[in-house]
């Protein structure tokens, strides 16, 4: 099970630091995804309340992406294709 | 306020501060925009406006909606408002509209399944994703996944484009099993189950027999996707009462 870290506005991040709560990826939805994937996320959890910039209030456990995910999906197949030709990991 | 350039539909839209206050009469068809400003031109079309100013309003035209208003003064011309925004501060946003009629004022929303009906032409109805069982009733259809698989998926029958939406909304009704494991959300998987379903919110655990709301934003996304529930858990069952997409 993954561990990602949370930030007051739940946006994900891959490696802890200060003020970032961390939130187990139990249903392995994040499993082999590269870290620009995992980091365009926000992930509100079970309890927890985000306010969008329209005013509408969204409860968790919610996650969706917080940029156009068009961009997420060019940085994973960006990471797969030189997954694939390197042999490398990341996630 | 009327719009419409050269040979386009006249519809009267008025700004209103809330829900609230709306009047308690209006003429047939009259449109009651919430907002806080001030409508300018009224484009009831089915593409975006091109080049707005602050306050327009856009009028998303298509082939349903919970509200087909007749536009012929003998006969029938019937338009389908899908959803209205306004631009305001240089971005287009999502603003609640009613349309006066039959004495009332009545909201307009996109739904993707309302009480049993299925909404086919907006996103070509509900099936079964992968295992689980689903029961479509006059009023509701159920969602079941059952102890013997462990797993179920439920979706669209064909992707809906959620390019113009912001927000995807489920009410339902609790029946047995609601542990956590329930999922609504968006996926390109035309067999989804937990971990291919792109972004959701998760149904919260709650005892039989309550009705609840999710939203999930879907502002992020562009193009084409199903709407998807997953379950994970056996024995559970969940009545679905509206999908709406705004």
């Amino acid at each position: 099970m993954r561990t990602l870290y949370l930030d007051a506005m739940h946006q994900a991040h891959i490696t802890a630091g200060d003020g970032l709560m961390p939130w187990n990826d139990a249903d392995g939805l994040f499993n082999g995804k590269c870290n620009a994937y995992v980091e365009g996320f926000r992930i509100v959890p079970e309890g927890a309340t985000w306010t969008r910039a329209d005013g509408t209030v969204f409860r968790g456990l919610m996650i969706a992406p917080a940029v156009p995910f068009e961009q997420l999906q060019e940085a994973q197949a960006a990471y797969e294709q030189t997954n694939q030709s390197e042999g490398g990991t990341e996630a | 306020m009327r719009r419409g350039g050269a040979g386009a539909l006249m519809l009267k839209a008025k700004a209103y501060a809330s829900a609230v206050n709306l009047p308690a009469t209006a003429a047939l068809n009259e449109i009651g925009v919430i907002t806080t400003t001030a409508i300018a031109t009224v484009y009831a079309q089915t593409d975006q406006p091109a080049s707005p100013s602050a306050g327009d309003v856009w009028v998303k035209l298509g082939y349903i909606s919970n509200i087909a208003l007749n536009m012929a003064t003998t006969g029938t011309l019937k338009i389908y408002p899908m959803f209205f925004k306004q631009y305001v501060a240089g971005a287009w946003v999502f603003v609640d509209a009613y349309a006066y009629y039959s004495s009332a004022w009545h909201k307009f929303t996109q739904y993707l399944y309302f009480e049993g009906g299925e909404y086919i032409a907006q996103c070509g109805g509900w099936q079964q994703g992968g295992h689980g069982t689903l029961t479509k009733y006059a009023t509701y259809m159920t969602i079941y996944c059952n102890s013997s698989v462990g797993a179920a998926s439920f979706r669209t029958v064909n992707m809906m484009d959620l390019t113009d939406y912001t927000t995807i909304k489920l009410r339902y009704y609790t029946i047995s099993g609601i542990n956590n494991t329930g999922r609504f959300g968006v996926t390109t998987s035309a067999t989804p189950y937990s971990p291919n379903i792109t972004s959701y919110v998760a149904l919260p655990a709650a005892s039989a027999g309550v009705t609840n709301t999710v939203t999930l934003d879907v502002s992020a996304f562009n193009g084409l996707y199903y709407i998807a529930f997953t379950m994970n858990s056996a024995e559970m069952t969940v009545q679905i009462l509206d999908i709406s997409a705004y």
